[in-house]
């Protein structure tokens, strides 16, 4: 069958170079192909915007595409988009894409050849590799994140190589790997269509993730029930859903969960499902990753402070709203779902919250179960496939490996044939660092990709303003805040304009095939790291010659061919992403996280792994993890079983994890909280989404939003300049009141997508001291009438 | 749910003032249908933005071409595009949901203001619409040129008052489908069958 596909694919890619319409491949699945360059012709996609990983179907015409659909045969959507899935064709289309190599020359951005820029690149490389990083992100797709891996951890024997996704999703990371012991989620978007009660902790997903929000609301429009408790700061889009809408404190949530499992296991009225608990878990208390072996008894001893009156005082929820919470979870025939993102991931204890919750779900046992258990959703459409399972972080290596490991590190050196000790031990800089070391002069250049860090690290005024000073490598396709500062600026082909594979929230990995030509001169990302690996082995740099002094990305054809994939008119006409992705497909088997094959996986709408053969041949996806007769890697004489169980095997870890107060907290000078976040029509910094007439129409200026009563005593009423200020800076934005979201009374809200208003010249350089993740969710600020 | 739906009619009857329509032959025979139609008289709704303008293709879902009551609840929108209340606003019809099983209305329809420039220029050209379905003889009903997913109301665009679309000739008939069928070609969201 396989074979079958692969001969196909390869004559649909002969006859569509023979067109010179395109060089990658089409789907096979679908007709109309051969019917020429003018004619209408779908194949599918994931979306390139969110962690949902929503499958699109994209009509291309004449080279363009011209239309996008919902999937109806994506499990994920099941055919329904949101606003920015349907644009997100639009999305490649502003009339300022980036279309040549630039070097700023005399201060100024001066159009070169690739050859050029390639070579700029590359002798600042050549001199600085040890103090030179890459920052990427969870947009990069695996083939590109696995190439910046190898390139910077093999080729130069450097670490400092991390992704956005640190904030976004290393606190979910980081919560998962002391729990039970490896990174990312153990039950699926099928929870979704049968749990009762779903929990919202600090999340929106009627905005940030709208079609995953239909699929469990719309259940009610077929007559089923579930009920929606959101917990939450402000009142958003997702309350209006909501039965029960509980609003805590900033930093209460610690205090809440803590609370609810005082309830579980003290109140009369508690329940804890004592069996679930003493076959799936031990006991540990401590501020750290580590942490000491603690009894039952000393937990339940320990939990005692969180009283209903302690939860009220500290989260300022009252006494009934935590039991409402607590019976939920007491309910022994009830179904419940946690959902959270940002709100719990980016928290000065986000690792801590992360792992109360599943305290939370292990004390009553809600886990493993279809329809109960504890799910973080993601942003970025390959933080999970990318970021996390690549493992593009400054400590990791890919497939679950870290640097730090001896062992780890001579698997991916005999992989990448690389001498032995090339591979460095030392764990590089995370982002807030890596910023910080550019700030300093530790790092004197880095490579930035798909990202826009001059507006999406906090604190901008403290951690970006010497960017320009810097070497800054910027591959991007628009341009933007971060392009500005850059000294080397690379066109990047986007989306469907290059072949890619993205992981999204549920361990699904979907692939899709390159459809149109990117614009002008812009060039595939993987291609651009390929060819600077090749210059600087051109120049003699070993770090890119392997053991038997061949060139670290030697790429083969399907035939077994050595092709020379540094040069652009030899890559384009291969499929260099199926191979960079079967050679890093073995590694994911250490940890038991499976990725289907390149050709299985263009047969599918994604699978999710572990994905392990049948003795018939086809190819089984795995819904739910750790769970007898769904994981095929289960020890079958458990139930459940958390196989990378750090502390004893096949056990999760319950966490005693404090309530601490926030770093800053309003006080007279600074008296309002800030939260800072997303909204429906725009994605992550807004650079595709604000260049979409209609998605721009919608929501063209970010503002600030706050409660009725705090505008009212300062007289401010909606449109009404505001000044925003924290003791890192300030900025001036129009108030909205009333509008999308009610915050809470003395807290203001500020979206984050607008580069001329950039809030996070405001927010916090604060990070939870495990994940390394900072909080963008809250500080003190003062407000003015401008 | 159903509160909410009720509060939104009730704000919209104020702020609108809304008459119940006379009888005419077509709002009769709407009622026969056991649909209520009214009569609205615009006052501060910004109305008359065609939806073909500012949509992105043909298949995109219309940006919403009027104020909206409430940034935060989609329940308003049932309020006037439930299918239950067809409504005549001056010589137009409000089109019904196609897709009434689907609560999130503004996740897709999101606002759009035309006095708002652009931030950038975009040179996307979208997917037209896709003309008149095939016919197999002069007289015979024409195929549906387009996917019927989340288009189950033919009503809702193919109306009496259907702006952007071929009206029915005979609104009589109700059940469209039984007529005019699928062009499957045309339909990528159906299984090939080759």
């Amino acid at each position: 069958m396989i074979q079958t596909n692969r001969r196909q694919f390869l004559k649909q890619a002969a006859m569509a170079a023979a067109a010179g319409a395109l060089t990658g491949a089409l789907p096979s699945d679908f007709n109309g192909l051969a019917e020429g360059a003018d004619a209408l012709t779908w194949a599918k996609a994931p979306c390139r915007f969110c962690g949902t990983g929503c499958g699109v179907m994209v009509g291309v015409k004449n080279g363009r595409v011209v239309a996008v659909q919902g999937d109806l045969e994506n499990p994920v959507n099941r055919g329904l988009l949101c606003a920015k899935g349907y644009h997100v064709g639009s999305a490649l289309y502003g009339e300022d894409r980036l279309k040549e190599p630039m070097v700023r020359k005399g201060g100024k951005l001066t159009p070169v050849t690739w050859e050029e820029a390639i070579d700029t690149v590359a002798k600042f490389i050549m001199k600085n590799s040890d103090e030179f990083g890459i920052y990427g992100s969870g947009q990069w797709t695996i083939p590109e994140g696995y190439t910046a891996m190898k390139f910077l951890k093999g080729g130069c024997s450097s670490n400092h190589l991390d992704p956005n996704a640190r904030l976004c999703m290393a606190s979910a990371v980081v919560g998962m790997i002391t729990t039970y012991g490896v990174d990312e989620p153990a039950g699926s978007y099928d929870d979704f269509d049968v749990c009762d009660t779903v929990i919202l902790w600090g999340n929106n997903p009627a905005e940030m993730h709208p079609v995953l929000w239909s699929r469990i609301v719309d259940r009610r429009a077929k007559g089923e029930k579930v009920e929606i408790i959101d917990l939450a700061t402000r009142r958003t889009r997702s309350t209006e859903s909501a039965d029960h809408y509980i609003e805590f404190s900033p930093q209460g949530d610690l205090a809440i969960a803590n609370g609810i499992c005082r309830y579980l296991i003290k109140s009369e009225e508690g329940r804890y499902d004592r069996e679930w608990v003493e076959n799936n878990c031990v006991f540990r208390e401590g501020e750290d990753g580590v942490g000491k072996p603690m009894s039952f008894d000393d937990y339940a001893a320990w939990l005692e402070t969180y009283t209903p009156e302690y939860v009220q005082k500290v989260a300022g929820i009252t006494p009934r709203e935590l039991e409402l919470l607590a019976s939920r979870f007491a309910d022994p025939d009830r179904k419940v779902l946690s959902l959270w993102c940002m709100g719990m991931n980016q928290h000065t204890r986000g690792t801590w919250i992360n792992n109360l919750v599943y305290n939370v779900h292990f004390l009553s046992g809600k886990f493993g179960k279809p329809g109960s258990t504890a799910f973080s959703l993601t942003g970025q459409p390959s933080a999970c496939g990318t970021c996390r399972e690549v493992g593009t972080l400054a400590h990791a290596l890919p497939g679950g490996r870290l640097v730090a490991n001896e062992i780890h590190r001579s698997q991916i050196e005999a992989t990448w044939k690389l001498p032995s000790g090339r591979l460095n031990p030392k764990p590089g800089f995370h982002a807030v660092a890596m910023f910080d070391g550019l700030q300093s002069g530790a790092l004197k250049g880095a490579w930035v990709q798909v990202t826009n860090p001059a507006q999406s690290m906090p604190n901008l005024n403290k951690l970006t303003n010497k960017l320009k000073s810097r070497f800054l490598v910027v591959s991007d396709i628009y341009p933007t805040v971060t392009t500005d500062v850059a000294s080397v600026v690379l066109p990047s082909a986007c989306w469907v304009e290059k072949n890619g594979l993205f992981g999204n929230s549920e361990r699904r990995t979907q692939q899709w095939f390159k459809m149109v030509e990117p614009p002008g001169n812009a060039r595939d990302d993987v291609w651009q790291m390929i060819a600077v690996a090749h210059r600087l082995y051109e120049l003699g740099f070993s770090g890119m010659k392997d053991k038997n002094g061949k060139f670290l990305f030697t790429v083969t054809d399907d035939s077994g061919k050595e092709i020379e994939a540094w040069k652009w008119d030899v890559y384009r006409q291969h499929n260099v992403d199926r191979f960079l992705f079967e050679e890093y497909r073995p590694l994911t088997h250490l940890k038991q996280k499976n990725v289907a094959p390149y050709d299985v996986l263009v047969k599918n709408r994604g699978l999710r792994w572990p994905v392990v053969e049948q003795a018939d041949g086809t190819w089984k996806e795995t819904s739910r993890r750790f769970v007898r007769g769904e994981d095929p890697f289960v020890n079958p004489e458990r139930e459940i079983d958390f196989y990378w169980g750090k502390v004893e095997k096949g056990k999760a870890t319950i966490w005693a994890r404090p309530y601490q107060a926030p770093p800053e907290i309003p006080d007279k000078k600074y008296p309002f909280w800030l939260c800072t976040g997303r909204v429906l029509e725009h994605w992550h910094t807004g650079t595709m989404t604000r260049r979409v007439p209609q998605l721009h129409n919608a929501m063209p200026k970010a503002y600030v939003e706050l409660h009725p009563v705090d505008a009212g005593k300062s007289n401010i009423s909606t449109g009404d300049m505001v000044r925003i200020t924290s003791r890192r800076g300030t900025i001036e934005l129009p108030a909205w009141l009333n509008g999308r979201s009610l915050p809470a009374k003395g807290s203001v809200f500020v979206p984050f997508f607008e580069e001329t208003a950039l809030i996070n010249e405001v927010t916090l350089h604060e990070f939870c001291p495990l994940s390394k993740e900072p909080d963008y969710k809250k500080c003190a600020v003062k407000i003015e009438k401008v | 749910m159903k509160k909410a739906i009720l509060l939104g009619l009730v704000g919209i009857l104020i702020s609108l003032s809304w008459a119940a329509v006379p009888e005419t032959s077509n709002t009769s025979s709407l009622k026969a249908k056991g649909i209520r139609a009214f009569e609205v008289t615009p006052r501060d709704v910004n109305v008359g933005s065609k939806i073909s303008k500012s949509r992105s293709f043909f298949g995109a879902p219309p940006p919403v071409p009027h104020t909206i009551q409430s940034d935060r609840s989609s329940d308003w929108c049932m309020g006037c595009h439930a299918l239950e209340n067809r409504i005549r606003f001056k010589h137009k019809a409000i089109a019904p949901t196609p897709h009434a099983e689907y609560s999130q209305c503004m996740q897709c329809h999101v606002r759009s203001d035309s006095s708002v420039s652009p931030w950038k220029e975009n040179s996307f050209v979208g997917l037209d619409f896709p003309g008149r379905g095939s016919r197999a003889h002069e007289l015979a009903p024409p195929t549906v040129p387009h996917k019927t997913f989340m288009r189950e109301n033919c009503y809702s665009c193919h109306g009496p008052k259907g702006e952007h679309a071929i009206r029915t000739p005979h609104k009589y008939r109700s059940q469209c489908q039984q007529c005019h069928v699928a062009e499957l070609t045309q339909d990528y969201t159906r299984p090939q069958i080759k």
